[in-house]
């Protein structure tokens, strides 16, 4: 019951969070991603089912309290995010270290140019190297809070739950 | 029929991403849908009572500080009220003689921003005044420094603003000394640019940046920054102007919507 209830609790942890320190932490216009951080973490423990839904659910209310962003937008990437990274669920010990390293670290980078692109699609027509330094800015900033949780529990040591 | 359903369950992930990709997709392309705003105005009503410790501990935080902006600020203002209190009435006289016809009074509503919303991206945030006070879109958003954005959607009790820093405002201004008119839009961190300068224009580094009036939204004379450097190569049509806003973009707290009398 406990363990069922820890990932409901843990995303609300993560959006509250987003709410409360994310204005303090903007840089140049950006924050980093609290909640993408939790639905990667969430997708390697529970699966591809469990990322989707909360990378959409997560998404969904993170769009409807951001007033001024496309709708849709974060439920859209969080969900495939969530997808993707739950594919890796368990796979730590069939792949090489970096292999896996790699792959999640590549499936944000993928999340961060999917939403980056579509807010910013004029500026990648008129000019790719601020686009490019946004996208490049918004994705470390999220790495570096992410690389700091890393120390705390590692990626590799999240294991799906006991059958 | 059970075939399909255990088709469906054995492919659960798939069906789930499938149906998630379907479904923000059709929110995105429902994102002017007067019921997703209406929805949203009533979160962000939500998320402004949810906020209000946080602005509570914030405001304790920074009172003092902005105490003493304000009281440097009150000094420097009533300073120049005295200065314009003279233009004022020479202004007055001149337009008497020329027999000038008083144009449209402007109404300040004072506003609280209350959040800044959660997305990664912050490019609008939200004020503590809607429809209730007779907010609706696109009215001119200020603070004591300057121009800080315009109204994009209002709910009830809380507005959106679009900030001067999103990448898709844009601003007509004119620059005060060679009255120019340009174009004005964020280029990254603190900087803008003026676009559509003329190459003969003569811009001096410092000169003050106002709106030019040429905008339904924005009134004439408002304080929007300074000319921070000039880009005019050879092969440019027109000279573009480095500029810095007034506002700090990043300490955004008490606001005025602009509201015609």
């Amino acid at each position: 019951m406990v363990d069922r209830a820890l990932p409901f609790l843990t995303g609300l942890a993560a959006l509250f969070l987003q709410m409360m320190l994310s204005d303090f932490l903007t840089i140049r216009g950006l924050r980093p991603d609290f909640v993408l951080i939790f639905v990667v973490y969430l997708s390697l423990r529970w699966g591809s089912l469990a990322g989707i839904i909360a990378g959409f659910s997560l998404g969904l209310v993170e769009d409807f309290l951001s007033a001024g962003s496309l709708m849709g937008l974060a439920p859209l990437t969080k969900s495939i995010t969530g997808f993707l990274v739950g594919r890796l669920q368990g796979r730590y010990n069939r792949m090489s270290p970096i292999t896996f390293h790699a792959a999640w670290v590549g499936i944000m980078m993928v999340h961060f140019f999917i939403f980056i692109y579509v807010n910013y699609q004029s500026v990648y027509v008129t000019n790719p190297g601020i686009f490019w330094q946004t996208y490049i800015f918004a994705a470390v900033y999220t790495f570096i809070f992410i690389g700091i949780l890393q120390m705390i529990i590692p990626l590799s040591k999240v294991k799906p739950p006991p059958k | 029929m059970r075939k399909l359903v255990g088709f469906i369950v054995d492919n659960r992930d798939w069906f789930s991403l499938t149906f998630s990709i379907a479904l923000s997709l059709l929110l995105l392309s429902n994102n002017e849908s007067p019921d997703v705003q209406i929805l949203r105005g009533k979160f962000n009503s939500v998320l402004s009572v949810i906020y209000a410790p946080v602005n509570w501990v914030q405001g304790i935080g920074t009172l003092r500080e902005e105490n003493n902006a304000l009281r440097a600020k009150a000094v420097q203002l009533s300073l120049l009220n005295s200065e314009l209190l003279q233009y004022k009435t020479e202004n007055e006289r001149l337009k008497a003689m020329l027999d000038y016809k008083e144009s449209v009074g402007t109404f300040l509503l004072p506003a609280r921003v209350v959040s800044t919303g959660l997305s990664p991206l912050m490019r609008v945030v939200n004020i503590n005044v809607g429809s209730q006070q007779d907010v609706r879109p696109n009215l001119a958003v200020v603070s004591v420094d300057g121009v800080v954005g315009k109204t994009v959607s209002v709910g009830p009790a809380t507005t959106v603003v679009q900030l001067m820093v999103d990448y898709s405002f844009r601003l007509s201004v004119k620059l005060e000394k060679s009255g120019t008119t340009g174009i004005m839009h964020w280029r990254e961190g603190d900087i803008f640019e003026v676009w559509e300068i003329p190459k003969a224009t003569e811009i001096e580094v410092g000169e003050r940046i106002i709106t030019s009036g040429f905008s339904d939204i924005f009134p004439p004379n408002l304080a929007v920054g300074f000319v921070s450097g000039i880009i005019d190569r050879p092969e440019m049509m027109h000279k573009i102007a480095v500029a810095k806003a007034n506002t700090d973009f990043t300490t955004l707290g008490h606001l005025f919507v602009i509201r015609g009398e």
